[in-house]
This record gives C-alpha cells, sequence and structure tokens, in this order.
C-alpha cells in the first residue's frame, strides 16, 4: 500500500477558493471534493482539522460541526449526500437532512467552558472508511458554523489536509 | 393562626403549577389569592398537599380544578446566534416569562441540548443510527463471529 503525502482540500485554509476561513455564522461549506471517476483506493485519512475561532461575537453554547458527505458521480444536481454540493462556494446549510446528520463525524462545543472567542479547536481525525463503511468514489468533509460569529480571518489560523492510501 | 393550608400558583393559560406557598399561619394564604398576571392560585389543604408526595401530585390537584393537563405545549427551547439549542425550560408567556437576551424562544416538544435549528427545522446533534453506533456495532459482529 501507498500513503500520499498529506494533501490540502481544493477548497481547503489557504487554497485560491477558500471556503473555511471567514465561513460566516450559519454557514456550512464543503472543503472541495476529493476522488476520481471510476479510481478505486483502499481508504483515506483525514488529518484533525483546526479551526479558529472569531476575536468577537462568538457565543459560549455555540458549536462547529464537521460533516462528510459522499457520492458516486459528479452530477447536477448534486448527488452527495441530501444534495449537498461540497465544491460550491455557497452556503449549503439549507440542504442538510438526516442523512448528513447521520454521518456528523465530530462536534466542537468547548466542554465545560463552552466555545471561546480567538480559540483554536480540533476535530478528530478519522478514516472516510471508518465512518462510513466503504470507500465512495467522492467524498468530502463539510464544516457547519454554528459558533455566532464567522470563523477567523487568517487563513494560516486554519489546518484540513488528508492522506489518500491506495 | 395555624396553617391548614397551602397555596398552588398556576399559569391560567397552561395549567402548568409554577410555584406554591406553604404558609406560617393561614392568615398570610390572602396575600397569594390574587398572584402575579397570567397566574392563577388553587388553595389546598395540607393534607392534600402531603397527599400528593411530589410535583407531580400537585399538578394533578391544579389538573382537577384547571381542566387543563399541561404536556409539552409550554415547552421551550432557547436558541443561541448559532443556531444551537442553549437551554430548555417550562414557560407562560403570558405570566411574564421572557427569554434571557442573546436567544431566541421558540416552542418546541422534543429539541434538546446538541441538537441545532436551521431555519424552523430542527435537528437532533446525532442522529440515533450516527455512524460511530454503526461502526460499533459492525466491530461487534466481526468480533462474534
Amino acid at each position: 500500500m501507498t500513503v500520499s503525502a498529506a494533501t490540502a482540500f481544493t477548497l481547503g485554509p489557504g487554497q485560491a477558493t477558500d471556503n473555511l476561513t471567514s465561513l460566516p455564522n450559519l454557514n456550512m461549506k464543503g472543503l472541495g471534493r476529493v476522488g476520481t471517476a471510476q479510481t478505486g483506493y483502499v481508504d483515506a485519512v483525514v488529518s484533525p482539522i483546526f479551526v479558529r475561532t472569531a476575536a468577537s461575537g462568538v457565543v459560549s453554547t455555540g458549536a462547529i460541526r464537521l460533516f462528510l458527505v459522499a457520492a458516486e458521480e459528479i452530477a447536477s444536481p448534486s448527488r452527495f449526500t441530501d444534495g449537498i454540493d461540497p465544491d460550491a462556494t455557497t452556503n449549503q446549510i439549507t440542504s442538510i437532512g438526516q442523512a448528513t446528520l447521520a454521518n456528523l463525524v465530530d462536534t466542537i462545543s468547548g466542554g465545560q467552558n463552552g466555545l471561546q472567542t480567538a480559540t483554536v479547536y480540533c476535530f478528530q481525525g478519522f478514516s472516510v472508511k471508518s465512518v462510513l463503511g466503504y470507500t465512495p468514489t467522492f467524498w468530502a468533509p463539510v464544516i457547519m458554523n454554528n459558533s455566532g460569529a464567522a470563523l477567523s480571518a487568517v487563513a494560516t489560523q486554519h489546518y484540513a489536509r488528508y492522506t489518500l492510501i491506495t | 393562626m395555624a396553617s391548614t393550608t397551602v397555596g398552588l400558583i398556576y399559569s391560567a393559560s397552561t395549567g402548568r403549577l409554577r410555584w406554591w406557598v406553604i404558609p406560617d399561619d393561614d392568615s398570610q394564604i390572602a396575600n397569594f389569592v390574587s398572584p402575579n398576571p397570567g397566574e392563577a392560585a388553587l388553595i389546598v389543604s395540607q393534607a392534600q398537599y402531603q397527599a400528593a408526595a411530589n410535583v407531580a401530585g400537585l399538578q394533578a390537584l391544579v389538573n382537577a380544578v384547571s381542566g387543563k393537563a399541561p404536556d409539552a405545549e409550554d415547552r421551550y427551547v432557547d436558541i443561541d446566534a448559532g443556531g444551537n439549542i442553549a437551554a430548555v425550560s417550562f414557560a407562560c408567556p403570558n405570566c411574564g416569562d421572557v427569554a434571557p437576551s442573546g436567544v431566541s424562544r421558540v416552542q418546541h416538544a422534543n429539541a434538546e441540548p446538541g441538537g441545532f435549528f436551521v431555519g424552523s427545522s430542527y435537528f437532533a446533534g446525532r442522529s440515533a443510527g450516527g455512524s460511530k453506533e454503526r461502526l460499533k456495532r459492525r466491530r461487534f459482529h466481526r468480533k462474534t463471529r
């Protein structure tokens, strides 16, 4: 087996189009799809994803959520889970449904102290196969910001990468 | 004067028991027969109060008089700026109950903390058949084969 170098998501922090940096409150966006049509792989491993909250406006009862969506083909309209388009730069929050919720990978809520301002939090890393039980042709992490304020506007304060096992 | 009565104060609109008064003597109970706006009072004997045993029993005494049986129609959730459920409470707006600042309060029968709202749609924090539960089940089955 071969493990690829850690690879940035196409719409991840620091990319030409960046869906994570400054992600507005009450917005849900994908970090860009991973996968190639008719190409299998053993597994894909998502590194712990780091996000930093805003300097103000964060509510202690807030949360930031990480979902995983999957598809077998790239189509229009999107055939990713619940029709969410992880390659779109527009807010996908109204597309969320029970299928997406079933693959809620992790929730950051700040623990006993609640969510804090200007703080870096980390989602747990995971393998796509461990979450879904299979390796879809296309997949993407999707992040929902319920923190009460936009995420930090500094791209280098976030981190999102993955490796592909073939 | 001896204390032989207890005042049960409830919401006139929902019938939900809100608070009660155990006076030092019965002369004090008169101060509570006209409670706050939106509320009504039921005066019961000490014997009835003690027989009720718990809040549910007191609520049953109120129900018998009010003709109401409050279920979840007065259950509210407070939603923060991020759409998360910050708190759950039983409340009566007609009695002056207001949401704390920074949250919006909506009636909901079963929303729980950990869940969130997208517009008016409620989503639980994790579905009953979530991925981690499925993964655990798979591992269990592998071990037991």
